[in-house]
């Protein structure tokens, strides 16, 4: 499979996967800004900030679950389409729908929960009125098509077609059937006149289920370790430069 | 109780944050054996900041806003916006610590070793005159006892000791002090320094002052702008308890600290008419102790210390002591802030910044100054701006419609600049806002206490200028899309008293002991050896951060205590 590529990095990202790799690459980069520093650091916040790399958060530990297997898994094609593969990881090598499923679990309340696992009920309803099968069944390309006609109606995107919700009735079976019926080779271009025509008020706008998935999964890639040490670059401690250069080949920080 | 043996110290200081760290250290290195009694449990330096840089990705659920469902024992911290999953062990659990609110009041309270010194905004203002003669010159509360000379001197000493980073802007209602260089601003900061003070001669744009050290001062390092103070900092970069005041007091030999003791009430002597000790909780085993010392220096915290003397009844003084004049538990006070303006700074695609700088602009007083537009204002006394520009990050794709790989290009670069800024305004001491002792108690057999405390007309009207007055000036910055923000609701949690952590008040110093609680140099008029130097003593709020005024005036007393031994009056 083709990845598009993304620009190259001016800073190579600090490679570590296990939590014993992290402490080392740490004390290595604080010793390295040291040394760049040419000895501006002095002893104390080098000892000081070494000190501090050997933490960890006391209750990180536990992981709870909230997702079925089926829940988990549809949360993760849509994470990656939302955030795939580049010349980085995506969100699901990220571990996003493990963070979905802890923050399902554990941060928010009981009709919040309700309120997203409903909409992932939704999607597969989608899929199933569009392609005739669950998310998990489509196809890749079907499934990106269904998460692009997701974030139209949740932009309110003009080609999502959208109409007032109290004027138009929201299209269901008889138009998917139609497209069901459909010769295999317009199949995919009326699925997306289709998945634009089928919509939920719950899928629109910025209170929508895909908004909030969104969300979910730009926190769990960009605070995970692959999104804020390879993605973007975490910023250095050491050193506070106010006004300097921005420019090509330059990156965020996490 | 029986007592095999009377406990006697010198000195027993009721606290361990800011002011109780600053009366331990300046005691104890006069020569005092001071004993040092905290409710919260041991923060040891460096050994206790346990998710100091600890990074995203091992935190609980990414660090993100903490909410009462996963932590309902600290409901009530919760609601500032300055707890998270990597300091919150430094607030306090509510359900130890519970109080009663007539009015909607947010009080933020840390309960371990170094209090809210370990969480303080570090943001350091000396006084002015504009701020000691203000009751005097419009009638609001009771005159200051002192003046900006009396505290020149005490916060020259402080800030050479705690460090201080700023800019010397030569400003008569923000005097200079003694600073260490000051933090640079970024281009953001730097285009809205630049058009305000065009468009608005007499308005500055100024670095924040803050007790951060951009210097070594002693074993302390500058900075390293990791950008999460209140996770605790193993290299004292910034001033709390821990980093500055308590290694200092344990150098003299004379330190006692005692961690889980809870202050019940003080000791007083009716034949004497004299505090002579402390009466406190062992709150691990609730046993009841007293400690006898010759002065008592009360740092409890603003509504801590005054709880302590409203709840030492005695036969003389039925209100507590303090009680017989009209000013205990009285005006209360708090900086009334979550409003002001942002806005998008166009361009400066081509400028970044590196680190994390623990501090942001400031933008002092301008209103009020005894100029011609005084009265036009419609409002006394006046307010100052806190801000910062940044570049967005990648939490601004949430609202981006790309999705896919044209998503993850987007959010490798920086967003475009916004500015932010807050107003920080004076609240006037006005009698009706007060704490009285409860008819329910604490587990310890404490009374709570209840707090009734509302914004007045005066607050409401310098908070409409202040919104407005921030618009303008982004706009004459040349912000685009300038808004502005208020986050009060009446009746409501959003903007309410006590959530700048600037409670002010309710133990007075003043020139008469029928209208105030304590004298000019902190000592209660009920009984000079007993010192109250936390925010209870303030007798008005100006508009600056309140620490520094704390522990200048706690040196001060300090000294003043001392001497006073030395002469035999106490």
């Amino acid at each position: 499979m083709h990845l598009p590529k993304v620009r190259p990095r001016k800073f190579p990202p600090i490679q570590s996967r296990s939590a014993m790799n992290d402490l080392i690459t740490r004390r290595e980069a604080i010793a390295r800004v040291a040394y760049l520093l040419g000895g501006a650091l002095s002893a104390t916040t080098v000892a000081g900030v070494l000190a501090g790399c050997d933490r960890r958060a006391p209750e990180a530990a536990a992981k709870a679950s909230a997702l079925t297997a089926d829940q988990k898994e549809m949360v993760a094609v849509l994470a990656d389409h939302i955030l795939p593969e580049t010349d980085t990881p995506g969100a699901r090598t990220a571990g996003v729908p493990d963070f979905i499923d802890l923050m399902m679990a554990e941060y928010y309340p009981p009709e919040e929960r309700a309120r997203f696992t409903a909409g992932l009920a939704r999607v597969d309803q989608r899929a199933q009125r569009a392609f005739g099968v669950p998310l998990l069944r489509a196809k890749p390309e079907q499934q990106l098509q269904l998460v692009q006609a997701l974030n139209r109606q949740a932009f309110n995107d003009p080609a999502a077609q959208l109409t007032s919700p109290a004027e138009e009735p929201i299209l269901r079976e008889t138009e998917t059937e139609t497209g069901r019926s459909d010769a295999e080779g317009t199949q995919a271009a009326s699925a997306a006149v289709m998945l634009d025509r089928d919509w939920d008020p719950e899928d629109v706008g910025g209170q929508s289920f895909f908004r909030t998935l969104k969300e979910l999964v730009l926190v769990g890639y960009y605070t995970s370790e692959v999104g804020a040490t390879q993605e973007l670059r975490m910023n250095p401690m050491g050193t506070w430069r106010a006004d300097i250069p921005y420019g090509q080949g330059a990156q965020a920080w996490a | 109780m029986i007592f095999l043996q009377r406990e006697e110290f010198d000195a027993v200081v009721v606290g361990s944050g800011v002011s109780g760290g600053w009366a331990a250290k300046e005691l104890t290195e006069k020569g005092l054996r001071t004993l040092v009694l905290e409710r919260g449990g041991e923060v040891e330096h460096q050994k206790g900041y346990v998710t100091e840089h600890v990074p995203p990705w091992d935190m609980p659920h990414r660090n993100r806003r903490i909410t009462p469902l996963q932590y309902p024992d600290q409901a009530v911290q919760i609601r500032g916006n300055t707890v998270d999953a990597g300091n919150r062990h430094f607030y306090q659990n509510d359900k130890l610590h519970p109080y009663k609110e007539s009015a909607p009041f947010t009080w933020v309270q840390g309960a371990q070793v170094g209090g809210r010194s370990l969480l303080w905004g570090r943001q350091v203002y000396r006084w002015s005159d504009l701020d000691f003669e203000a009751n005097l010159k419009d009638g609001h509360g009771v005159d200051w006892p002192i003046r900006y000379a009396d505290i020149a001197p005490w916060y020259s000493y402080v800030e050479q000791r705690i460090g201080v980073s700023g800019e010397r802007l030569g400003l008569p209602q923000l005097p200079d002090g003694e600073f260490q260089p000051p933090m640079e601003m970024n281009a953001g900061e730097k285009f809205v320094k630049r058009g305000v003070e065009r468009r608005f001669p007499g308005r500055n744009v100024t670095i924040g002052r803050t007790a951060v050290l951009t210097q070594q001062v002693g074993d302390r390092a500058p900075c390293h702008y990791c950008g999460e103070c209140s996770r605790g900092c193993s290299t004292g970069s910034y001033f709390s308890s821990q980093s500055s005041t308590l290694p200092a007091a344990r150098k003299t030999g004379k330190l006692t600290l005692r961690p889980n003791s809870l202050t019940h009430s003080l000791i007083y002597d009716e034949q004497r008419k004299r505090v002579t000790g402390v009466r406190y909780v062992d709150v691990e085993s609730a046993e009841v102790r007293e400690v006898f010392a010759r002065v008592v220096f009360l740092c409890a915290s603003t509504l801590g210390s005054t709880r302590v003397l409203l709840n030492s009844r005695t036969a003389s003084h039925p209100d507590g002591l303090g009680g017989n004049s009209d000013a205990l538990g009285h005006n209360l006070m708090d900086h009334h802030f979550r409003i002001g303006a942002r806005g998008d700074i166009p361009g400066l695609l081509d400028r970044y910044y590196q680190g994390r700088r623990p501090n942001g602009i400031y933008i002092p007083r301008f209103r009020n100054l005894g100029g011609p537009e005084s009265d036009r204002l419609g409002f006394s006394r006046g307010y100052g701006y806190q801000g910062s520009a940044s570049r967005g990050g990648w939490s601004r794709g949430a609202a981006r419609p790309e999705i896919g790989t044209e998503l993850k290009q987007l959010l490798q670069d920086p967003g475009p600049w916004g500015f932010n800024m807050g107003q920080w305004g004076e609240c006037l001491p006005r009698s009706e806002n007060r704490v009285v002792l409860s008819q329910e108690m604490d587990r310890w057999g404490i009374p709570q206490l209840d707090i009734q405390c509302t914004w007045g007309p005066n607050e409401f009207a310098m908070r409409k200028d202040a919104m407005a007055q921030a618009a303008e000036m982004l706009e004459a910055a040349g912000c685009t899309n300038v808004t502005t923000f208020d986050e009060h609701k009446e009746g409501e949690y959003g903007a309410e008293p006590g959530l700048c952590i600037h409670e002010m008040g309710t133990a007075r110093m003043g020139r008469d002991p029928k209208t105030s609680v304590l004298n000019g140099n902190n000592q209660l008029w009920d009984s000079p050896n007993v010192f109250v130097t936390d925010g209870a003593c303030m007798t008005s709020s100006s508009c600056v951060n309140p620490s520094i005024t704390y522990m200048a005036l706690t040196a001060r007393a300090a000294d003043h205590a001392v001497k006073e031994i030395g002469r035999r009056n106490l």
